[in-house]
């Protein structure tokens, strides 16, 4: 008896365990059969905690100064070597994901809340509200955005929490138009209909039933948008525009890298690199998603 | 039709001059000014700054200000003089623009001819080795940020290999001149086509599977063309003009993909030229620059429309509406 129990239980979770990794329903596959969408999330956590506790990794200040040693090679003190100011590069690397990956995170944030905001708008009721939305998204797409990103980020002044106003602000489009046609192929099916001829006002009816329907295209979206809105922010302030220093994020660090690329390459290197993975690890997740949830672009 | 292109091309000035003001007000929002920036900054009293504020005309209150380089632009496309050396700012553009075209060309040309390529060769040879590395090699494509694999190309092929130049465009005083030019321009236009490169050729490669799956194809080979017909007449035609539409209005963003590009590698073309302004505070140019931009922009947008409505006879331009179609589709 206990033998067969055993049995029964152990086959009911074989049962479970294939039908969560096998293949699904409407071709959806599961998200961890994706191989390097697995490796990209725990490459991710990994990057998020070790930023979360930078000050434990290092016995390294992230802005001091050692003048003594500027530009020194990789050593045991300092493994990654020092920057032009004498700071410790692996330091202001692990502190530096922290602000890099906040505000990525804050752009895409505010870059949805625009995007929803306006496709439900424009799809759920059309005419002249969809009218307005189109002619906002004609008009941000005739903007050569990163001249006016550059100007945009230069007005912020080096204030930290502007920068993904401004990144966020002009990176909604995307968003808008996919929730928009969602919305719009939405508002007339049989459960929403039902909602509200039982008696539930516009604002409920989008809440909780069309906007959950939007909710699987809107993370891949989101995903994608991470791994721009990092991209967007290390060119900022690559370029000087951006993050502005003693602050480090992975773009800003490499501002005086064309200088120092002869002397400490890997101080150039690093930044750069660790974006690399970042968004690399972001894109790869994106697309195990868009895989899992079957969503066609 | 005719219609249609009237009426967006009526919109532009609008839009532009929308543009413009949002400029022009940021512009003005940025801490620090054109008269602080100036080489003397450090010497000069209030007295002296405020008469350089009075020569600019920046002493008028802001609305004036744009008034009077609105009239200016729009009424006699004056760009105005750069506030640093007191030449035509349209002067300025103009020298400068050869060597953002010949960056952006070369460029474009490399990723169009190796994008579509490569997207041709992996569509047709599915979940081949090929078609799996080009995958990773086109993802990793779009994460990488521009200006760093700018500094490795500098790293590896002018510190360590020392076969190319690091930047500028070209030695002063060469003697093969076509040579040097060309050996100072492999570096920045690869740099800037990467990105375009990937992205271009994931988009063949999905146009062309996508048109493998279509009827006509099954049509064709039902009538018995041979596979090599029907690949090379049939599916690939169908594939490459979307592909094309989507390479026309992407054009814009390879002018400002050039700003970064052009600061790496000192580049003395337009992208430059405008990253110089913004860190002068010089107006004139930094208008002028985006002004000229945003019409490029718009342009392209407008031939990329007209392409894809001959490429899909199902978009009509009756409501002017045929932006959204487009974006329905990207």
């Amino acid at each position: 008896m206990m033998q067969e129990t055993g049995n029964g239980f152990f086959a009911g979770l074989a049962a479970t365990l294939a039908s969560v990794r096998g293949t699904r329903r409407g071709g959806r596959k599961n998200f961890f059969d994706n191989g390097p969408a697995v490796y990209s999330l725990m490459l991710i956590v990994l990057l998020i905690a070790v930023s979360l506790l930078a000050p434990l990794m290092t016995p390294h200040g992230r802005d001091a100064l050692d003048l003594g040693s500027i530009l020194a090679r990789p050593s045991a003190e300092h493994v990654l070597g020092t920057d032009e100011l004498g700071r410790d590069v692996f330091a202001r690397l692990i502190h530096a994901g922290r602000f890099s990956m906040l505000v990525a995170f804050c752009s895409v944030a505010i870059a949805l809340a625009i995007g929803v905001l306006m496709g439900t708008i424009a799809g759920y009721f059309g005419r002249s509200a969809e009218a307005a939305v189109t002619i906002a998204v004609d008009l941000f797409l005739s903007v050569p955005v990163f001249l006016v990103l550059l100007v945009a980020a230069s007005a912020c002044g080096g204030r930290l929490w502007l920068i993904p106003l401004v990144i966020g602000g002009t990176s909604w489009m995307e968003t808008a138009r996919i929730v928009r046609s969602l919305v719009m192929s939405l508002k007339d099916e049989g459960f929403v209909e039902a909602a509200r001829a039982a008696g539930a006002n516009d604002a409920s009816v989008i809440v909780r039933h069309v906007l959950p329907q939007a909710l699987p295209s809107v993370i891949v979206s989101a995903t994608v948008g991470f791994a721009q809105a990092m991209l967007v922010e290390s060119a900022l302030s690559f370029l000087g525009f951006g993050v502005q220093p003693p602050v480090p994020t992975w773009g800003n660090m490499l501002q005086n890298a064309n200088v120092f690329i002869r002397e400490a390459p890997l101080a150039a290197f690093a930044p750069g690199f660790m974006i690399f993975i970042t968004c690399l690890s972001f894109n790869y997740i994106g697309e195990g998603l868009r895989r899992m949830l079957a969503i066609d672009r | 039709m005719k219609k249609f292109i009237v009426k967006r091309l009526a919109r532009t000035v609008p839009l532009v001059i929308l543009i413009s003001i949002v400029t022009f007000a940021l512009l003005h929002l940025a801490p620090g000014g054109p008269a602080g920036v100036s080489s003397l900054g450090a010497r000069m009293n209030e007295n002296d700054l405020a008469r350089i504020r009075g020569n600019l005309g920046l002493d008028k209150p802001l609305p004036v200000q744009y008034l009077l380089w609105f009239k200016k632009v729009f009424l006699r496309l004056d760009f105005g003089s750069d506030y640093a050396t007191g030449e035509p700012v349209s002067l300025m553009i103009w020298r400068r623009a050869p060597a953002t075209l010949e960056l952006m060309g070369t460029a474009f040309v490399l990723a169009v001819v190796l994008g579509i390529a490569l997207g041709v060769v992996s569509a047709l040879r599915r979940d081949s080795l090929f078609d799996q590395c080009l995958s990773v090699v086109s993802i990793a494509g779009l994460s990488m940020p521009v200006f760093w694999l700018g500094l490795v190309a500098i790293y590896i092929f002018s510190l360590k290999l020392g076969i190319l130049p690091s930047g500028g465009r070209e030695t002063i005083g060469a003697q093969a001149l076509i040579l040097d030019h060309a050996r100072h321009l492999v570096l920045p236009a690869s740099v800037l086509s990467i990105g375009f490169l990937a992205s271009w050729s994931r988009y063949t490669r999905a146009q062309l599977l996508g048109a493998i799956r279509g009827d006509f194809v099954r049509t064709a080979r039902a009538k018995g063309l041979s596979e090599t017909a029907v690949i090379w007449k049939h599916a690939l035609r169908n594939a490459t003009l979307p592909v094309l539409t989507v390479i026309v209005m992407q054009i814009p963003t390879l002018f400002t993909g050039a700003v970064i590009t052009e600061t790496v590698f000192s580049w003395p073309g337009m992208g430059r030229l405008f990253y110089d302004g913004l860190q002068r505070h010089d107006y004139p140019l930094v208008l002028g620059v985006i002004v000229i931009f945003s019409f490029l922009v718009i342009l392209f947008n407008l031939i990329g429309d007209l392409l894809y409505a001959a490429v899909d006879p199902r978009i009509s331009f009756d409501g002017g509406t045929a932006v959204s179609a487009r974006a329905e589709e990207l």
